[in-house]
């Protein structure tokens, strides 16, 4: 009898481990190479050159109270907790300023429908490869997701 | 006298379970569409400037990644998305078929949404510019079954924020080892939930907005 209840309890024991291992699992790409690229590279993950990302800030201010000295303080802090973990080979460094100060005045339509924005931070800037946007005061993300998902309360879900 | 009085205490009788049901019918619809939505359901609800359950007709890219050079302003990409509205639930007609315009930005962030598939979706009111996109970003885009009559039994958990509007926006320019193309979601988490039909979801949306005198 308690040699049944010792089996079961170390059946018990295996099948959380196995559980725990399933909801253990982590890491894996965030996205993969779909179609458009190259062919051969599909389904293979999406990775920084070298492992190095160079990155380039808004010149306005972050919010009505952050400047901008302090919001390039906090995006350097952000990436510094994803460089500082052990083991990681990610090299992250400011490039410098955007050439503008990006706010909702920018974001256009070039009156044939299309949407235009600052050339530095569209997705040909090679030359920028991170554009870092400071949306003072929401008006990028209401003139680019749709009226109201720039309110404050809206911010945690629809910073991207 | 006492035939009507009696009468009357059955009516009362009768009302009070029928009000008792229909409230316990409401709560048991907020409960499923906070299990669904999550907790801030009703702003979300109320955000939206379309609710629909619909089918996607069609998907097509609109400007080019060729860009401008200088200080030209630049195209940013977009997506135009077709749907048949199947279930009006809010700001569209049923039966009718809607374009929207969106990012590519954010329709890379979202969960991939294949032509004839069915979706409940909560749509921001366009912008000035004509985008709009999912509300609450993932959260606003729920796969339905096959009849477009459920959720779809496995309902795919929204990716998390990243950071406040208060923090900054990043336009990320991930580069694989070809040219750049349209990108993939490698990995979200399926979840199991119990059957809950669009028309729980619908009573609970409308009576949300309702009470903010919001048709």
């Amino acid at each position: 009898m308690i040699r049944q209840i010792i089996r079961r309890r170390i059946l018990m024991a295996a099948v959380l481990l196995g559980c725990g291992a399933v909801v253990c699992r982590a890491g894996g790409p965030a996205f993969v190479a779909g179609s458009g690229y190259n062919s051969g590279v599909e389904g293979q993950p999406l990775i920084w050159a070298n492992g190095s990302v160079t990155y380039f800030t808004d010149q306005g201010n972050l919010s009505p109270i952050l400047s901008n000295t302090q919001g390039n303080a906090f995006v350097a802090t952000a990436f510094s907790a994803w460089t500082g973990i052990s083991g990681t080979t990610l090299n992250v460094s400011w490039g410098g300023q955007l050439a503008e100060d990006v706010n909702g005045s920018n974001i256009e339509t070039n009156g044939f429908g299309v949407v235009t924005a600052p050339a530095d931070i569209t997705a040909s800037a090679t030359g920028t490869p991170v554009g870092i946007v400071y949306d003072y005061d929401g008006t990028v993300t209401d003139a680019i997701l749709g009226e109201g998902a720039g309110d404050a309360d809206e911010c945690f879900v629809d910073a991207v | 006298m006492r035939v009507s009085g009696r009468m009357l205490v059955i009516a009362l009788l009768y009302l009070s379970n029928v009000s008792l049901f229909l409230a316990a019918a409401q709560q048991a619809d907020e409960i499923v569409a906070a299990r669904v939505l999550g907790p801030q359901w009703k702003q979300v609800s109320r955000r939206a400037g379309m609710i629909f359950a619909g089918t996607l007709l069609s998907t097509a890219s609109q400007g080019d990644a060729t860009g401008s050079a200088g200080a030209v302003p630049g195209p940013i990409p977009t997506i135009q998305l077709t749907f048949r509205v199947d279930k009006a639930i809010a700001g569209v007609e049923p039966g009718r078929t809607v374009t929207i315009l969106e990012w590519a930005g954010a329709w890379n962030m979202q969960r991939p949404m294949t032509q004839g598939e069915h979706i409940l979706l909560f749509l921001y009111p366009p912008s000035r510019l004509g985008l709009t996109s999912p509300v609450a970003g993932s959260r606003g885009q729920i796969a339905l079954d096959q009849t477009g009559e459920n959720l779809s039994h496995t309902v795919f958990e929204p990716a998390s924020g990243i950071a406040s509007r208060s923090g900054p926006a990043v336009k990320s320019q991930l580069t694989a080892t070809g040219a750049p193309g349209t990108v993939s979601h490698a990995t979200v988490s399926p979840v199991s939930v119990p059957p809950v039909s669009v028309a729980q979801l619908k009573r609970a949306i409308r009576s949300a907005r309702s009470e903010q005198g919001r048709p």
